[in-house]
């Protein structure tokens, strides 16, 4: 795991680079982690719309996610309220650029937590990757709670990887092409994913 | 007994206007309450529900007055009903101004340049379903206090563009259009008098007071387009150029102007824009430092080269002059762009005096450039720029970003950007530049300094 000093090295390289921005302030760089603030983007999923949602059912799969999902932008100084056992989908107001040999993962701050709030259950970011992070936020508590965009939510640890890796090398195939460099939250595209077609369509018809 | 007595058409129509009215107030409710950008938004919803409920209260008026009046009430009942349906237009742009339908993340710098440009301003960018951008402005009523009257204005961006950011560079352009009428107005005069005199001279045909409102209509027209340009040219440099070189490509670049717009050839502009905004002063040679720069860092000679190489193929684009035979083709034309041609320095001092003092030249900030795209091409937006010496940053200049972004695009549209961009990775482009913009303001808003960067 990277503490400060390594981190602030890892900034300041010439090439392949660390990037998290915009960083609005020095002391987001805690000992061993940078806390990162909540964006102003948010999807909420519309329960009514959907029976359900079947990742290998293609054919109505973007219908649904279009019919159900409802975006919102909040501008700076509002609030959006989280309701309890309310799923939502955020991203970091930052902008982070993973070099090549370093691996990173969200985790939730516990002044949050203390309240009820989960963060990110996907933790990990892979070496390479680019783009604002993809928060799962939920709100387990018994209260509704406020959130602002801005607010520090969350943090990130770095850590080395051996050797290098990189999420937007072309041979990761569509794996790679899924989220590329977004800047607000991203609703699933596990669709897309080739497994989800073995197992739901191929192996039913070998079975069959 | 005939259906359309005074009274039946004027209970018929108080029915319709009072519906209307209804109908007008729920959807405005409904208006304040969904989701806008910016609060600009809600203080047009505000006024424009009291004055539909003015409205109202003046209709239940006229509907006493009826008994007193027939006629006249009836008269009276047309107009209001005039009125409201007027109204309609600024109600479709406050439903096109929602969040979901104007690219959000420029809207805060919009309104910032537009209050910096015309004080005491507020602009609401509404999406529009034409490949057009532009602008309606208006004296809102003074404030009980005795206030100056506030300029509102809807900025309007074509909706299949709304998140074409390089595009909408070209927003630049619209910011003057509120701006020129106090220099035209100074000008019109002293030209209209020389208009009469050479057109007097001229085989014109037909009246001369109706060709000389021709002619003073085509050198309005040029002017303020031209102005706009400038103005455009002044804030982005060569971002605003290439956005309305861009912008202008589906149309034939040698058309002359045509009523009722009256717009001057696209060629003739963009020959213009160069002619004032880069060789008169200063603003070539900010061009060629920046090119010179890029050209020396071995990661961005490809792309000054390939800069270099779009500047001096617009500039053989704009040296070649069929539009000026075209325009000289009609005698009438040849006259007002006689006069055109005599006011655009003075129309560029003007400009400048707009943009200088607010330290919005483009020249001022281009030292940014070269950092913006060293971002840029490491797909990482940049929001600040930076100061080494402190140590912290501070916001990016939106000009000096979009620079950035449009250079980085002349690249990839060259030759040397090879191999050919996608539509996907300019959709990359656009997003990373509205981060920039956004997360831009975010810094400026934020109450202290940045410590690190990007």
């Amino acid at each position: 795991m990277l503490g400060r000093d390594a981190i602030l090295a890892a900034m300041k390289r010439a090439d392949d680079r660390l990037v998290i921005t915009p960083l609005l302030e020095s002391r987001q760089i805690g000992a061993a982690s940078v806390d990162v603030r909540l964006g102003h983007q948010f999807i909420v999923l519309r329960k009514s719309p959907l029976s359900h949602l079947d990742p290998g059912d293609t054919s109505i799969w973007a219908s649904a996610l279009r019919r159900s999902q409802e975006k919102h932008r909040i501008s700076l100084g509002n609030r959006f309220v989280l309701h309890p056992n309310q799923f939502v989908l955020a991203a970091t107001l930052e902008y982070v650029s993973l070099p090549t040999n370093l691996a990173a993962s969200v985790e939730g701050r516990s002044s949050w937590g203390r309240l009820g709030l989960i963060i990110a259950t996907a933790c990990s970011i892979a070496p390479g990757f680019k783009g604002c992070v993809t928060l799962e936020i939920v709100n387990s508590g018994d209260v509704p709670l406020v959130v602002y965009p801005g607010l520090k939510i969350a943090q990130i640890v770095f850590y080395h990887t051996e050797g290098k890796g990189d999420y937007r090398r072309p041979e990761l195939g569509s794996v790679a092409a899924k989220y590329d460099c977004p800047v607000g939250p991203q609703f699933s595209r596990i669709n897309t994913e080739q497994d989800v077609q073995i197992w739901s369509h191929q192996l039913k018809q070998t079975s069959n | 007994m005939s259906p359309r007595t005074d009274l039946h058409s004027f209970n018929r129509l108080a029915i319709h206007l009072s519906f209307a009215l209804d109908a007008f107030i729920d959807e405005l409710s409904r208006l304040r309450a969904a989701d806008f950008p910016t609060a600009t938004a809600f203080s047009f919803i505000d006024d424009l529900k009291a004055a539909a409920e003015q409205q109202r209260a003046d209709v239940q008026v006229i509907l006493g007055d009826f008994a007193f009046d027939p006629a006249g009430a009836l008269a009276r009942l047309k107009s209001e009903h005039r009125k409201a349906w007027a109204r309609l237009g600024q109600l479709s742009a406050l439903q096109n101004a929602q969040t979901r339908k104007v690219p959000w993340s420029l809207e805060p710098t919009i309104e910032r340049l537009g209050k910096t440009l015309i004080p005491d301003s507020q602009l609401l960018a509404c999406s529009v379903d034409r490949y057009s951008y532009e602008i309606t402005w208006w004296k809102a009523k003074s404030s009980p206090g005795g206030q100056s009257a506030p300029i509102r204005g809807m900025l309007f961006l074509p909706s299949l563009h709304r998140l074409n950011a390089l595009l909408h560079v070209i927003i630049g352009h619209e910011l003057f259009h509120p701006l020129h009428d106090e220099f035209l107005d100074a000008m019109q005069p002293d030209v209209v008098a020389r208009l009469k005199n050479s057109l007097a001279s001229l085989p014109v045909g037909g009246r001369l007071d109706q060709a000389l409102e021709r002619a003073r209509t085509i050198w309005r027209r040029a002017l303020e387009e031209l102005i706009c340009d400038m103005g455009a040219a002044a804030l982005f440099g060569p971002a605003a150029v290439s956005a309305i070189d861009a912008f202008l490509l589906p149309y034939e670049p040698d058309q002359v102007p045509e009523d009722p717009e009256f717009y001057p050839p696209d060629r003739y502009r963009l020959r213009q824009v160069v002619r004032y905004a880069f060789d008169s002063q200063g603003g070539q040679k900010a061009m060629d430092d920046l090119i010179d720069e890029l050209v020396t860092r071995p990661q961005f000679t490809s792309l000054g080269t390939a800069v270099r190489d779009y500047w001096k193929g617009l500039r053989q684009f704009v040296a070649d002059t069929p539009d000026e035979t075209a325009l000289d083709a009609d005698p009438l034309t040849r006259a007002a762009y006689t006069e055109v041609q005599a006011t655009l320095a003075d129309a560029w001092r003007f400009v400048r005096l707009k943009v200088e003092p607010n330290a919005l030249l483009w020249t001022t900030t281009s030292g940014e450039v070269a950092w913006h795209l060293e971002n840029l091409r490491s797909l990482v937006p940049s929001p600040g720029s930076a100061n080494s010496e402190a140590g912290e940053s501070t916001p990016a200049s939106p000009s000096a970003v979009a620079i950035a972004a449009w250079f980085e695009e002349i690249f990839n549209r060259s030759s040397a950007g090879a191999p050919a961009t996608s539509v996907t990775d300019y959709q990359r482009s656009c997003r990373l530049l509205f981060k920039s913009i956004e997360d831009a303001e975010v810094i400026r808003a934020y109450p202290s300094p940045t410590r690190l960067m990007p």
